[in-house]
């Protein structure tokens, strides 16, 4: 069997939440990545409630790392993303940030391995849920799970929920198997980021067809159909991106139809992010290439602003009220 | 039989990420199971648990996991179909629950357990001898899904559930959900058996002790998986096997006279990855077991030596077939010689 192992938790109680990281966030920190302890701040006391899970992907990233040569395809992808930015003096910085959460896109055996490492954490999810509440002589039913992802952890998220409404073999459609999320939270989403870029390079999308992200029809909430009923994989779906965020589609304060993900259903919360000094470009150059420790500021605190521990601590409230 | 008060902050969360998940997940679905059977036989039978129960419940809790078949779960949705008020509420979709009710109520597939359903447990011995034969089995258990798939959402729906709470009463309630969620667990223990099947397969052709790929192979592997039947993963069997060689190894070796030379050849060929638990061994026990066999054509320079050009010169074209690391290579002419490889990749993703 798969040296990936999905995370089996007992619950405390009757709620549960799964982190899903962006690129690299894990191969970096291991499990430290994971904004666990400002999630347990926002959560305050209720946080002894709610079994925490983490994904981590980045073990089949590195596979692909060492099997093939992905610095040719991220740079392939780096250069169909700056075509988007006018500003040539950050172009370079964005199309290498941008680049690394394209690159699943292009090789499909990566892109299919990260969907079943994501579809076997959620099935697990299931099952704990199943034995925490059979044992208490609970309903199942009555049981809730959410999942918070960041950045490229929301593409896999929105291809796994698209995959799961779809496919019958995995057993988490949510109107047949009963298996509906309670909110699914995607921030700094790069959905149409990659929509846009994998649009741009067309013909070199391996199975087009396959992938949600570039239905003719559009970006979609994932939803079973079952006649004329259409059972949404999630009742609430929140998309978070920053004001200064290039991936979540922001770009100096403004908002990029190429970029913002949007979606008919969907409810969106921006942070107001402004950045530090007169030169805008040069600070979210320096924010962006700077990690946590520099660019962005959020009131007095400087920040990345594609920080994911930075969205979790401010959006505090928002994941109070979606995980209660 | 675990039990414990829902929302008590003390108690630890237990995380589990060692190698006998599976293992593990089948021993809790056993207790799930136990549970699930107790609170069948308490609503058929309900002195005869108790008794048990109170005499000797951890042996009652092992010799019941296994004995919640069909019929008991027939049981408990022609119960809850006998209540008007669930009659009434099921309006339209009646009907079609009637059909599929009929379909679990068929008295042949009775004793099937329903564990044995999804193929992981055995089929009991009554059940193979009513219906004779394996194959029938498996026929019904794949009707029975189906069937126990379209009920499911039907009847254990949060829009229905608290009519059937008030028709079934909070006891009855409790012992219908239990079991017609029981299936569901099962096949979703089976579905994460099979996601966890695939991701090894992932793991095998792309992982650390995978052969690593040229660029021109990484191009045209790309063009095999997009435009080549066969070379494309599939949602439910995982990754293909196949894998396109165009490789120049300059380590081949042969006996030239006396001496060990050298030998330089381009391959062409597939390699075939071999998936299953049984594949794909390290060591020694790699060279009977290996994770994958290769197979294709060989082209070489008769002039031996490392970093020969293949082309250069008379050119010899051969064949080569691998198991696992290790390559044997026939090249045919005046000088014919048989050379020897291992799979290595010398300069990264170029050869």
């Amino acid at each position: 069997m798969s040296a990936f192992k999905p995370q089996s938790i007992k619950w405390p109680a009757d709620r549960a939440v799964l982190l899903v990281h962006g690129i690299g966030d894990a191969s970096g920190a291991g499990a430290a990545a994971f904004p666990t302890a400002q999630l347990a701040a926002a959560l305050g006391d209720d946080a002894a409630n709610v079994a925490v899970y983490t994904l981590n992907y980045d073990f089949i990233n590195d596979w692909a790392v060492r099997k093939t040569n992905l610095a040719a395809g991220i740079e392939v992808l780096g250069k169909a993303v700056a075509t988007h930015f006018a500003n040539a003096e950050l172009s370079t910085t964005l199309a290498k940030y941008c680049g690394d959460v394209l690159w699943p896109i292009l090789h499909l055996d990566t892109r299919m391995a990260v969907r079943d490492a994501y579809i076997a954490q959620l099935q697990q999810i299931v099952l704990d849920c199943g034995e925490a509440a059979l044992a208490r002589g609970h309903d199942p039913l009555e049981y809730r799970v959410s999942i918070v992802a960041h950045s490229l952890g929301c593409f896999h998220t929105y291809e796994a929920l698209h995959a799961a409404v779809r496919e019958p073999e995995y057993r988490l459609q949510p109107g047949t198997d009963l298996t509906q999320l309670e909110c699914v939270v995607l921030m700094a989403s790069p959905v149409q980021l990659i929509r846009s870029v994998a649009g741009d390079i067309g013909v070199l999308v391996p199975d087009r067809n396959g992938l949600s992200t570039m239905d003719a029809a559009g970006l979609s909430l994932p939803s079973q159909k079952m006649g004329r009923k259409s059972v949404p994989a999630a009742r609430h779906f929140v998309s978070v991106t920053g004001s200064q965020d290039p991936v979540g589609g922001h770009l100096f304060g403004k908002q990029q139809t190429w970029g913002f993900m949007s979606i008919a259903g969907q409810r969106t919360q921006i942070v107001t992010q402004s950045l530090v000094g007169g030169d805008t470009a040069q600070a979210l150059t320096l924010a962006l290439a700077a990690g946590d420790g520099a660019g962005a500021a959020l009131g007095s605190v400087i920040i990345n602003p594609h920080s994911w521990t930075a969205y979790v601590s401010t959006e505090a409230s928002l994941l109070r009220e979606v995980l209660a | 039989m675990k039990s414990r008060t829902a929302g008590s902050p003390a108690e630890p969360a237990r995380q589990t990420t060692g190698a006998s998940r599976r293992s593990e997940r089948y021993i809790t679905l056993r207790h799930i199971t136990s549970t699930l059977c107790l609170l069948a036989f308490a609503s058929v039978l309900p002195q005869r648990v108790a008794a048990q129960a109170t005499d000797s419940a951890r042996v009652v809790q092992t010799v019941l996991a296994d004995t919640l078949t069909v019929g008991h779960y027939c049981a408990v949705v022609r119960n809850a179909m006998s209540r008007d008020a669930v009659q009434r509420l099921l309006a339209d979709d009646l009907p079609l629950v009637e059909a599929k009710a009929e379909r679990v109520c068929d008295p042949r597939v009775a004793p099937l357990l329903l564990r044995s359903l999804t193929g992981q447990g055995a089929v009991s011995l009554a059940a193979v001898a009513r219906t004779r034969q394996k194959a029938y089995s498996e026929v019904a258990a794949a009707r029975l899904d189906t069937a126990m798939r379209t009920l499911r959402p039907l009847l254990r729906s949060r829009d229905v559930q608290p009519t059937i709470n008030a028709a079934l009463g909070d006891s009855a309630a409790q012992v219908f959900r239990a079991v017609l969620d029981a299936p569901a667990l099962y096949f979703t223990a089976a579905a994460l058996d099979r996601s966890l099947e695939r991701l090894s397969r992932y793991e095998r052709k792309l992982g650390l002790q995978s052969p690593k790929l040229n660029a021109i192979e990484v191009l045209l592997n790309y063009s095999a998986q997009r435009w080549m039947p066969g070379f494309a993963p599939s949602i439910t069997r995982g990754p293909s096997p196949l894998e396109l060689i165009a490789s120049y190894v300059p380590a081949y070796a042969t006996i030239d006279g006396r001496k060990l030379t050298a030998v330089s050849a381009s391959e062409f060929g597939v390699r075939s990855y071999l998936f299953g638990d049984q594949w794909g061994k390290d060591g020694k026990a790699g060279l009977l077991k290996p994770a994958y066999w290769s197979i294709g054509a060989l082209v070489a320079s008769d002039r031996n030596g490392a970093l020969a050009w293949p082309w250069d010169g008379r050119t010899r074209t051969g064949a080569f077939i691998g198991w696992g690391e290790l390559k044997v290579g026939y090249l045919p002419g005046r000088k014919s010689s048989v050379i020897v490889t291992r799979q290595l990749q010398f300069i990264p993703f170029v050869f």
